[in-house]
């Protein structure tokens, strides 16, 4: 290694987050910067400040703020105008934000009628991803494999745990995957074709926006299923309109406008028209992606761990860098708890949506043939666009591999000369054994690590360690 | 600059710590990521062992611009026959520490696989000092 590889990774500026503080509902109580996982907040002058290049959008801080001043930012539903086709494509969580009374099919017209004219599942990208995560393992020898689907994930390991970079799978999340199919299947259309993922998931707007292994997103905005629900659920339940109908809607302007025959809308009747999407069948273990576990129950493999919760995901992490779990082959690590059901964005308490996956989906473990169930779904779609035969799929899948290498986001490096970071890192020695070591926060740090590291990074100044000033009191 | 910590003895929920600790502050530092893992690889194992066989002990790290080196200390039993604990898979971790999953054998293998030196002195009943040397400018990371 030399100086100049040193200072290679290029600092990861975002230019968007979709978390977000709203400083007037901050009280500047403290409770946000115990819980951030990188710890990205501080609290000055009364008020909590992200530093936005520390933040990886887990939503943690949103969970745990009593005063609801930490807001999940998704794209606005009149994105959707100026598009001559709309595609909605539904995370697999989706589904779960509606009770088992639905059918799978019930809610996937449901958004038909709720302004979008083709929709595509985000579970078929899912069993791409089973399908491509099946042929990696068998090829590579690299051990433990760490799933890529959840960004938070991604983008904690560049931050925090550079060495298991190369350890991560290097295929596009599944919503990337699915739009792409999509452009496939109806770029010959139009050039105007808008791809509107609906996802419970704050990383996943950020994602889109500054996509990580690949360039560019097929996505052309994140709708969060608040934004979306009450469209969904008119569709679903005739009675649900006329509790709520489309003047009570919050920003009315920006929703589709609402015809007279969604309010007549039947549930489980059949599609009016025919669309260029069909519904496609046996989604279940790409459905099953939804909650954790999912991925494990579709891949089918022994000596595979499943972990959510951002903190139970740093722990396991720290283990596999201590190289202490020699024996595992897949670890699906979700941010979330209980995986994506439990996203910020989601609408349904995370414990009845899981139930809700359990009792409408097969338990995907279940299925044997597992392997290219999808295809079924295409039987009537001609020949030549249905997804590739799995003897061909390293070279057919080509295009939902990484085409970008994920480097290492050096913001926790105290400075790109060594010599200057070794002196740096002396001085936060140095004064970590001034503080009194009890976190308890009141200077805004999240700990006293972080304080004296903000001291010598000229951010805080010591006299804001209250006890410190308190003793310098006593003493004088 | 040099870092210290304590191990405590047998304490498997702060086992880890010290490793993980040493690994933020090799991220602040800006060290590549592969010598990062060998780094927290080798003080992992080296904590772990004054952990079931040091009766605990402490663990010094020297970094400096060009080499870090750890040293792990303990007043426990000391190695009898250093090239026998060399070998994989030989260990003397009680049974109940085994079905643990640890005391696997591999531990001061692991380590002289992951450091650039490895220097063990052990006296019978007078401890065991383990020192490791890392190269930060070796042609490999």
């Amino acid at each position: 290694m030399d100086l100049e590889s040193r200072n290679q990774p290029q600092a990861i500026l975002p230019i968007f987050h979709s978390v977000q503080l709203d400083t007037d509902l901050c009280v500047g109580c403290t409770t946000c910067i115990k819980f951030c996982p990188t710890k990205a907040i501080r609290v000055k002058n009364g008020k909590a400040k992200i530093f936005e290049d520390r933040c990886i959008d887990c939503g943690e801080c949103i969970r745990r703020c009593p005063k609801g001043a930490k807001k999940a930012i998704s794209d606005p539903i009149f994105l959707m105008d100026g598009y001559d086709l709309k595609v909605a494509l539904p995370a697999p969580s989706l589904y779960a934000q509606f009770g088992p009374k639905y059918r799978h099919s019930d809610i996937f017209n449901a958004l038909h009628k709720s302004g979008f004219d083709e929709v595509f599942d985000v579970a078929w990208g899912a069993l791409v991803v089973t399908e491509m995560t099946r042929n990696l393992l068998s090829q590579t020898d690299l051990r433990p494999r760490i799933s890529s689907a959840c960004p938070v994930v991604v983008r904690l390991i560049q931050q925090r745990f550079p060495s298991l970079i190369p350890n991560l799978v290097p295929i596009l999340p599944p919503f990337e995957i699915a739009a792409r199919e999509v452009r496939n299947r109806l770029n010959h259309l139009s050039k105007r074709i808008g791809i509107f993922f609906l996802s419970p998931c704050t990383a996943k707007v950020t994602a889109i926006k500054m996509p990580l292994g690949y360039e560019y997103s097929a996505i052309n905005a994140v709708f969060s299923f608040g934004k979306v629900y009450r469209l969904i659920k008119r569709a679903l339940d005739p009675l649900y309109s006329l509790i709520s109908p489309p003047s009570r809607l919050p920003s009315d302007s920006e929703l589709p406008s609402i015809r007279i025959d969604d309010i007549l809308y039947e549930p489980h009747a059949q599609p009016l028209s025919q669309h260029l999407l069909p519904i496609i069948d046996n989604l279940d273990s790409g459905i099953g992606w939804a909650r954790s576990d999912g991925e494990l129950d579709a891949l089918h493999i022994e000596n595979a761990v499943s972990v959510d919760g951002i903190s139970n995901v740093i722990e396991l992490l720290e283990a596999i860098e201590n190289g202490n779990t020699d024996s595992i082959e897949y670890v699906e690590a979700l941010a979330c708890p209980g995986g994506c059901v439990g996203g910020p964005m989601a609408v349904e308490n995370p414990y009845i949506a899981r139930s809700t996956i359990r009792q409408r989906y097969r338990s995907a473990a279940l299925v044997s043939a597992v392997p290219q169930p999808f295809l079924d779904g295409y039987q009537n779609i001609k020949e030549e666009s249905r997804p590739p035969s799995p003897k061909s799929i390293e070279k057919e899948y080509e295009a939902f591999r990484w085409n970008k290498p994920l480097s290492p986001n050096p913001v926790l490096v105290l400075d790109k000369d060594l010599s200057k970071a070794l002196e740096m890192a002396e001085r936060i020695e140095y004064i970590r054994g001034k503080l009194p070591g009890i976190d308890c926060g009141a200077c805004g740090a999240p700990d006293c690590d972080s304080f004296a590291e903000d001291i010598v990074r000229g951010l805080s100044t010591l006299d804001e360690c209250i006890l410190l000033a308190d003793q310098d009191i006593n003493q004088s | 600059m040099i870092i210290e910590y304590n191990i405590p003895r047998l304490d498997f929920f702060a086992a880890g710590k010290t490793s993980t600790d040493l690994k933020h502050r090799l991220i602040q530092l800006g060290l590549p990521p592969p010598l990062i893992k060998r780094i927290a690889i080798a003080a992992y194992e080296a904590e772990m062992n004054i952990a079931i066989h040091g009766d605990g002990g402490r663990a010094e790290i020297d970094i400096s611009k060009d080499k870090i080196t750890t040293r792990f200390i303990d007043h426990g039993p000391g190695i009898p026959d250093i090239e026998l604990a060399m070998q994989e898979g030989y260990s003397t971790a009680p049974e109940e520490i085994q079905n643990m999953g640890f005391g696997a054998g591999m531990g001061l293998p692991n380590m002289k696989k992951n450091a650039d030196e490895l220097i063990i002195q052990s006296e019978p009943n007078n401890g065991t000092t383990v020192v490791m040397h890392f190269n930060l400018f070796s042609g490999e990371s």
